[in-house]
Formats: C-alpha cells, sequence, structure tokens
C-alpha cells in the first residue's frame, strides 16, 4: 500500500500545474531558494567564528545549547504559516479497501520529507564536526546533534497534529508569534530564563548520552499520538471542514449598501476577503506590513539612504493594496462569467476596486503615524507615499490587471502557495516599489526634501483627481483582453 | 426577431466546435438545444452571452451585436455553471446582490424570494450557509432563481434539469411553461433529456459536433424521432 501512496504522492508533484505552465516562475523561485540555501550554508559554515565574535565570554556550545530553544521555536511559528497538511489527498482512498491505519501512518510520515526537519543538518551539522567535535570528542558531539534532529522531527509531528486540529483558525499563528516574542522579551529582561534551561539540557546531553531519553520519549510520542489523532477524525466532513457564514460579522458593513451599485460591489469585495481562505490570509500579512518599519526606522544607516525611506513607506502604506491588487481582479476567477454577463458595468466594477483600496489604505495610514516617533522627516515622507500608492500605484494594478490570466483557487492559504501567481505578480510589484524612489531620489539631491516629498504627494494627488480617466483607460485595456482572461479563469 | 446567429463558428486549437450559418429565434419562442457532449451547446450558449469570441460570424440580440455591447445585460438571465454563483455570498445575500445591480428594490427582491419559497422546498433560504456548501442540485436551484428574478426577456439555461431533485424538476417545468405564456419570455434552454426538453420547448434543435442536424417544431412525434435519431444500434 505505502509503495501506492509514494506513487500517487509522487505523481501528483510531478503534474501538478505548477511545474507544467510556469516555466519563468519557477527559475525564479528557483533562484531566490538558491540564494537563501548559500546564506544557510554559509551560515552553518561560520557559525562557530559567528558565535565567537558575538559572545566572547563563553564557549560556543553553551551559546548554541542556549539559542537553541529559540531555534525550535521560530521554526515552529515558521512551520505553522508555511508548511501544509497534506489532509485532502486521503479522501479519495477512503472509501477504498485500505486500513485507516496504513493511511494514518501516511498522513503522518509523509510529513517527515519537510524542508525544515533536515534544516539542522545544514546550520548545525558543520558547527558540530569543526568544533563541538573537537572540544567533546566525535561521539558526544553526534548525539548532541541527534538531539537537535529529534526535537526538531518530534516538533514536526507535533505542528501537523496541531494544524489539523486548527484548521481554518490562522489567527493560532499570531498566538504561537506572541507566545515566542514574550518568552524572547521575558528572557531579556532576566525575568524567566527559557534559554539557560536550553543551555542546562544541551550542555548536559553532551556529558550524559542518556539526556537523549527526552527527544526520543517525545518524538515517539508525537508520532503516535498523530496516527491515533489522524484514525479519529478520519472522515470526509473532518478533513473539508464546512464554514458558519460570519453574519454578524459582515453585517457590520452592510452600510455600504446604501451607495447603490458601487457600495454593493465594495461590499461583495468586503466578504469575499473575510470568508476565503487564501484571501484570509492576506488580510492577516496586514499588521506585518505595517510593522515593516520597525526593522529599518531605529536602523541610522538606512535613515541616511533616502532612497531605502521610501520604499519601506510604500511598504507600509501600501502593504494592503499590492497584496490585493496584484490579484485584483483574478480573486474573482470562479465566478467571473457572471461578471460578464450581468448588468454591472466594468466601470462600476472597476471604481468599486479601486474606492476598497483607498478606504482601506487610508485606515491603514493612521496605524503608521506612530512612526512619527523616528522623526518628522519620515512622518511627511509617509503621507506622500499614501497619496502616490492610491493616486498611482491603486490605479496602475487596475491596468495590470488584465495581464493576470491565472485563476486563482481561494480555498487554499497563501503561503508558499503559488497557484494562480504568474511571473507577472513579482513584476508588476517591483516599478510599482522602485519608480517612487526613482522620482524621489533625484530630486531630493537636485532640490532638496521638501520639493521631492511634495513631488511624490502631489503625483499621487493628480492620479486621484483624474481617478475617473485612469479607471476609463483600465476599462479600456480590459475589454480588448476579456475573452482572454475568462478564458484562463475557467480553467 | 430576438435572436439571430450569423455565420458563427468556434474553432478550439485549430478545430471546429461550432459552425452554424444562420439561426433565427423569434421573440416569445422556447427554444430546446439537444446534443451529445461535445456537441457545441454550452459554446453556443457563451458566444450568444458574449463569454467567448467567435472566430466568424456576428450574433444580434435585439439587432444589435452581442460582442462587446452591454444593452442585451438588462433584458437577458442566464445560468450555465457554476461559474455563474458567487460562492462565499449566502443565499439571500447572492439574490439581494443580482437583485440590486438589476435595480430592483429591497421590497421586490422580498417578495420574489417569498414568492419562490416552494421552488426552494425550504433547503435554500435562512440556512446561514454559504452557497460553496450547498448541494450540486441546491445550488442550480439558487442559480435558475437568480436568472429569473430579474424578469428577462431573454432566459438562457444550460442543463436546468440535471442533478435536481424530481419534484423540484416539475415544478421547474411548470415555470417555466408560466412564464412563456403569461410574459412570453425568449427561452434557451439546453438538456440531454429528451422527455424535459420536448415538454417545455415548441422548437427543438439538434447539435451535432459543432453542426446544426435537426429543427423540428415540437408535435406528438418528436421525441420517438429525436430518440430514434440518438439511438446507436
Amino acid at each position: 500500500m505505502f509503495k501506492w501512496f509514494i506513487l500517487h504522492q509522487w505523481k501528483s508533484a510531478r503534474r501538478s500545474s505548477i511545474w507544467q505552465k510556469n516555466l519563468g516562475l519557477n527559475i525564479f523561485i528557483g533562484f531566490l531558494m538558491v540564494i537563501l540555501l548559500m546564506y544557510i550554508v554559509v551560515l552553518g559554515l561560520f557559525l562557530d567564528k559567528i558565535l565567537l565574535e558575538v559572545v566572547n565570554d563563553k564557549d560556543p556550545e553553551a551559546v548554541a545549547s542556549g539559542i537553541l530553544i529559540y531555534y525550535f521555536l521560530v521554526v515552529f511559528v515558521m512551520r505553522f504559516f508555511m508548511q501544509t497538511i497534506p489532509a485532502m489527498q486521503a479522501i479519495p482512498y477512503l472509501h477504498l479497501p485500505v486500513k485507516r491505519s496504513s493511511l494514518a501512518r501516511y498522513l503522518t510520515l509523509s510529513s517527515v520529507t519537510n524542508f525544515f526537519n533536515w534544516l539542522p543538518i545544514l546550520i548545525f551539522l558543520p558547527f558540530t564536526l569543526k568544533w563541538v567535535a573537537e572540544f567533546h570528542g566525535m561521539a558526544s558531539a553526534m548525539i548532541w546533534f541527534s538531539g537537535i534532529l529529534l526535537f526538531e522531527w518530534a516538533s514536526n509531528f507535533k505542528l501537523i497534529w496541531l494544524k489539523r486540529k486548527s484548521t481554518g483558525k490562522p489567527w493560532l499563528g499570531l498566538v504561537l508569534l506572541a507566545l515566542t516574542s514574550s518568552l524572547f522579551l521575558l528572557d531579556n529582561y532576566e525575568i524567566f530564563s527559557i534559554s539557560s534551561i536550553s543551555e542546562w539540557f544541551f550542555m548536559g546531553l553532551l556529558a550524559q548520552p542518556a539526556y537523549l531519553i527526552l527527544p526520543i520519549v517525545a518524538l515517539v510520542f508525537w508520532y503516535y499520538y498523530n496516527i491515533y489523532f489522524i484514525k479519529s477524525i478520519i472522515y470526509v466532513e473532518d478533513l473539508s471542514p464546512k464554514e458558519k457564514s460570519d453574519h454578524t460579522f459582515s453585517d457590520s458593513f452592510v452600510k455600504l449598501k446604501e451607495f447603490g451599485t458601487v457600495g454593493e460591489l465594495v461590499l461583495k469585495e468586503v466578504r469575499l476577503l473575510f470568508r476565503n481562505k487564501r484571501s484570509r490570509t492576506v488580510l492577516f500579512l496586514i499588521p506585518m506590513f505595517l510593522m515593516y518599519g520597525l526593522i529599518f526606522y531605529p536602523q541610522e544607516i538606512y535613515n541616511t539612504k533616502t532612497g531605502w525611506l521610501v520604499f519601506v513607506g510604500m511598504f507600509i502604506t501600501g502593504g494592503f493594496l499590492m497584496a490585493y491588487g496584484q490579484y485584483i481582479m483574478a480573486w474573482e476567477s470562479a465566478h467571473f462569467d457572471f461578471i460578464l454577463s450581468s448588468k454591472t458595468s466594468f466601470h462600476d466594477f472597476f471604481r468599486a476596486k479601486y474606492y476598497l483600496m483607498v478606504i482601506v489604505s487610508v485606515v491603514l495610514y493612521f496605524f503608521t503615524i506612530p512612526y512619527i516617533y523616528f522623526g518628522m522627516e519620515i512622518f511627511y515622507l509617509n503621507i506622500a507615499a499614501l497619496l502616490y500608492n492610491i493616486g498611482v500605484n491603486a490605479l496602475l494594478l487596475l491596468y495590470t490587471a488584465s495581464y493576470n490570466k491565472k485563476r486563482m483557487d481561494l480555498s487554499k492559504g497563501a503561503m508558499m502557495n503559488y497557484q494562480g501567481v504568474g511571473i507577472n505578480n513579482f513584476i508588476i510589484v517591483l516599478p510599482l516599489l522602485i519608480v517612487p524612489m526613482l522620482i524621489y531620489a533625484p530630486v531630493k539631491f537636485f532640490f532638496g526634501y521638501e520639493i521631492a516629498v511634495i513631488t511624490l504627494g502631489s503625483l499621487g494627488v493628480l492620479g486621484m483627481v483624474f481617478h475617473k480617466y485612469f479607471i476609463h483607460l483600465a476599462v479600456k485595456h480590459f475589454q480588448e483582453k476579456r475573452y482572454g482572461i475568462a478564458e484562463g479563469y475557467r480553467q | 426577431m430576438m435572436l439571430n446567429i450569423k455565420q458563427i463558428s468556434k474553432e478550439y486549437s485549430g478545430q471546429t466546435v461550432l459552425n452554424i450559418p444562420q439561426l433565427e429565434i423569434i421573440k416569445g419562442e422556447s427554444f430546446g438545444l439537444v446534443g451529445n457532449n461535445g456537441a457545441g451547446k454550452t459554446t453556443l450558449f457563451r458566444l450568444i452571452l458574449d463569454l467567448i469570441k467567435a472566430k466568424t460570424g456576428e450574433i444580434h440580440s435585439n439587432e444589435i451585436n452581442v460582442a462587446g455591447s452591454e444593452h442585451w445585460k438588462g433584458y437577458t438571465g442566464s445560468y450555465l455553471d457554476e461559474g455563474f454563483l458567487i460562492d462565499f455570498l449566502t443565499a439571500e445575500e447572492y439574490f439581494e446582490f443580482v437583485g440590486s445591480i438589476n435595480g430592483l428594490s429591497k421590497g421586490d427582491i422580498e417578495d420574489f424570494m417569498m414568492r419562490f419559497e416552494p421552488f426552494f422546498d425550504g433547503e435554500i433560504l435562512e440556512k446561514k450557509k454559504y452557497i460553496r456548501d450547498f448541494s450540486k442540485g441546491n445550488q442550480k436551484k439558487i442559480g435558475i432563481t437568480a436568472a429569473i428574478m430579474t424578469q428577462p426577456e431573454v432566459l438562457i439555461l444550460d442543463e436546468p434539469f440535471s442533478n435536481l431533485d424530481p419534484s423540484t424538476q416539475i415544478r421547474l417545468k411548470k415555470l417555466l411553461r408560466t412564464m412563456q405564456e403569461e410574459q412570453k419570455v425568449t427561452m434557451l434552454i439546453s438538456s440531454h433529456d429528451l422527455n424535459h426538453v420536448t415538454e417545455v420547448c415548441d422548437r427543438i434543435v439538434v447539435l451535432d459536433k459543432g453542426e446544426l442536424v435537426h429543427d423540428i417544431q415540437t408535435s406528438e412525434s418528436t421525441l420517438k424521432d429525436l430518440e430514434s435519431y440518438f439511438s446507436v444500434e
């Protein structure tokens, strides 16, 4: 039986439409992956040097032992957002004479192929061989490393249990993130140090191999608990849970209806965003876009590079606009024939999308006002960036929407989900971020900061004043391309 | 004349899937389209609704070319497949949406839903369920109802009877006949079920591999003729 499962899994991976249609995108993603992998390999090779550099009053293996708990926690959160659980694939086998336990075992074991399970080999194995083996002997070093690997695998099985149990609750990821951050803060302010527990355990493991029992027990427990859990829920209705409608929630937006057809269309768009898994993930990214500034603003080095500040400003004030706007029409690919044959004019259809982008961007802007703490320069620049985003970028996205002909499946999460994504989507976002930099930087160089901010903002205001005309252009462009778009959305 | 189809043809990757030199549908006519899979029924409907681009020819609705114009959308109701449903709305929200973009008032929409309560058979309204979670048959009920609610002059339905339960099939037939008699609605209905289509339509057109092979007015013997045409021995 296992042979068949593996064969089917292989075929489904090989035959996935992503490989067949998207050569350009594959090359692009492959390229990014290679770069990322190179970073990881370099990190692994020089981990001993890095640790010596960062903390010089402690042995690197002790520092590493303390950090490990955070490594596990951070990877766990990343897994929560990125790792998919092979749930749906089980349905076609349920009515066949296949033993439930063998199906459950397969569903559990197939998660072992996940990249994160093997990441410790890249990051910690070189360090183990280069440094730990030299001071503690090869045998102890390998046991130390096995401890890391076994914990990571236990964490893998724990994660797939958690994800299965919490289908449709993406906010849980934010809870995990908050928990990890608060553990770090407690450590940082020396209230409660989880890293010292981690250090005690892994340093103990170096001296006493018997400590290895803990990760082994954890691994065995989570493995069998998964199988037990899957066997208990293995019904079609559990594997594809139905959602209750969120009447009370979307009712708070029904006032939009008072604004006529366009209001009605905006309401439909709001419901689309909140009621589909894929679009909801985009909503959960909004806080991350907003917090993007916290990474860059505190660092002097970025504040002196003005180009960067524009980039960050465009990203903070336009994160939603870009995440939503990239697929502005593709969101509706499932009912696109309805849109085409119904009485709404395409002008209203596009206007609704534009107003939604404007309203949400303006509302989100208020959350970025606290960045005033980092200086008035940033405050004014972000206003200009907001104006440019809603006056130029939003309209540009409406125009480029007609180049996207890929159907989007809204029932799957958005992380690492490249279904319905084309190389176009990456190419489109680049000018949205880079063009304002190219406008701002030379103007600032020749005429100074004020004129540069005013230029950027005025372009946005101009776009807003003439938005009806630009929407008209986008509609005309769409009219020419609509047969091709509808064709693409139908498959 | 309601619809005038002239020299229409459609190709998919070099293969002709539809080729109709001339077809006219007059106002108030109920037009049934039958044919095996791949005969080109859905393709013809999609061309009439301007969802795909014809290789040659034109389709005129009320003397105006449908391609690129929007005037026909106001008086044409249609339901071809799930692509016509907004699957993340509840049934009520969908009806309200369709009603309001067609200019119906809130009261009109509520009246309409009340009148359709027997057709829904208690399966559709107040279910607090998104359309995507309804069964295929109930989705079809929602789609057909939304197509009818705008009081169209032309109604286009692709396979309206498939997936429906027997009672709903009978109710739908009755409903379609009343619409023909009282409102003189022009109807285009495709079906694999020869019984249903001969009961509802005055005129039957048979398509085979994209070609129009029969065009007959329904009479006593129509069902027998069609059965003998489709029987393969």
